[in-house]
């Protein structure tokens, strides 16, 4: 019953990767969110069970934490519910719920950082450079790295290169000119270059 | 001129096809002669499919239904009602029915109705009867016989004019006080000069 492949939900959702896939999927979605507006809460659901993965991912890699990630998600579809009535459903859906979920995000973990500060962990399993990483520690490394981003840069990258969204639309979202992005996305790139490449013994 | 570490940033975008094709053509050719760039290159492309490994990343189905859970639960308890999502219907029927009900009004009232309607608008309303328990119980107030009423006559003693002498001197103003004691006058003398002497006589 539920997806278990976020990249083919991200596919039909966000990036339009399929022109009429993408069509039929948008007219899904306007009619969901006029029925939900009007009070049906079985449309509603199913607009949270289109975008909770995506949603929750992208919390997940700005917050690195389940729970933060869980409540984050939460909030973000409440204030959906609370701002249904005024979104115009010939809008883009997708940009505006990413946008509330960064802002969020960014709350969480300002108030996250008065409460516990944050470490860089090593992953365990890396100490030998010239052994090959597997998935889940290659994961765990980018992890890490995404930690030691900035906040915006993290952001950036984020829905750059894990949501794949354009470049135009991570500006609008981040309420950034798309030359400020480019230049956050280039750094963050950098950054977890260099991490990586501490990491696996490399100049 | 461009350095390596300038380079590294267009590389940066360039894997990403985030870069414009100016700079592009650019990086393009500092590559052909740039075997340092060309091993960044790979480097920069290792980390980023590294990165996008994220994208896989299998996302356990109870915590997402524990979201939607919590969601749902929320918005049942305050969702938006009914008679909100239905309102722009009922104000298009009131305000139809009210049009409909003016025009019948006019096409079945004669000439003279309007006039009527208006001067029966503008009327002040009848003030509203006072039919509290208290107005009611209150006794009418009594009804005094009109009667005349004699004033008692007041006897006021006469009084004689005081004798007055002629000023002693042609500059000299005399001034008498009577009071209610018609033996008790006083006498002001006033001087022209500015002297004065009060007697009382």
């Amino acid at each position: 019953m539920w997806k278990t492949n976020p990249v083919r939900e991200l596919a039909l959702v966000m990036t339009g990767e399929t022109a009429a896939g993408e069509r039929s999927s948008d007219a899904e979605l306007a009619r969901l969110l006029k029925l939900a507006k009007g009070g049906d809460a079985s449309a509603f659901e199913r607009i949270v069970i289109r975008h909770e993965r995506p949603i929750f991912l992208t919390a997940l890699r700005l917050l690195d934490r389940v729970e933060d990630a869980q409540d984050a998600s939460q909030e973000v579809f409440l204030r959906l519910h609370k701002h249904l009535r005024r979104f115009d459903e010939t809008r883009q859906f997708a940009p505006w719920l990413y946008r509330v979920t960064v802002n969020v995000c960014r709350d969480i973990a300002r108030k996250r950082e008065r409460d516990v500060p944050l470490g860089t962990e090593l992953p365990a399993s890396s100490t030998d450079p010239g052994a090959g990483l597997n998935r889940d520690d290659q994961r765990r490394i980018v992890r890490e790295a995404l930690k030691t981003l900035a906040a915006k840069e993290r952001a950036a990258i984020v829905l750059r290169d894990l949501e794949g969204l354009p470049t135009k639309e991570v500006a609008r979202i981040l309420k950034s000119s798309e030359a400020t992005v480019r230049s956050q996305v280039s750094s963050a790139r950098l950054k977890i270059k260099r991490f990586a490449g501490r990491l696996q013994g490399e100049r | 001129m461009m350095r390596c570490p300038d380079f590294e940033k267009l590389i940066a975008l360039e894997i990403e096809g985030d870069l414009g094709p100016r700079a592009g053509e650019r990086l393009r050719e500092h590559l052909r002669g740039c075997p340092s760039c060309r091993e960044f290159v790979e480097g920069i492309t290792a980390s980023q499919s590294m990165l996008k490994q994220l994208r896989g990343e299998a996302v356990d189905d109870s915590t997402m239904v524990e979201v939607r859970r919590r969601v749902m639960e929320r918005v049942g308890k305050g969702g938006p009602s009914w008679l909100y999502a239905w309102r722009w219907k009922y104000a298009y029927v009131l305000a139809a029915f009210g049009v409909l009900a003016g025009a019948v009004m006019l096409l079945r009232a004669p000439v003279e109705a309007p006039r009527r309607l208006v001067s029966t608008l503008l009327r002040p309303p009848p003030a509203p009867e006072v039919t509290s328990i208290e107005a009611r119980a209150k006794p009418p107030a009594p009804r005094v016989p009109k009667r005349d009423i004699e004033l008692p006559r007041i006897e006021f003693p006469r009084i004689e004019p005081a004798r007055i002498d002629p000023p002693e001197s042609p500059n000299q103003l005399v001034v008498k006080l009577l009071t209610d004691d018609p033996e008790i006058v006083i006498v002001w003398l006033i001087d022209q000069n500015g002297d004065r002497d009060g007697k009382a006589n």
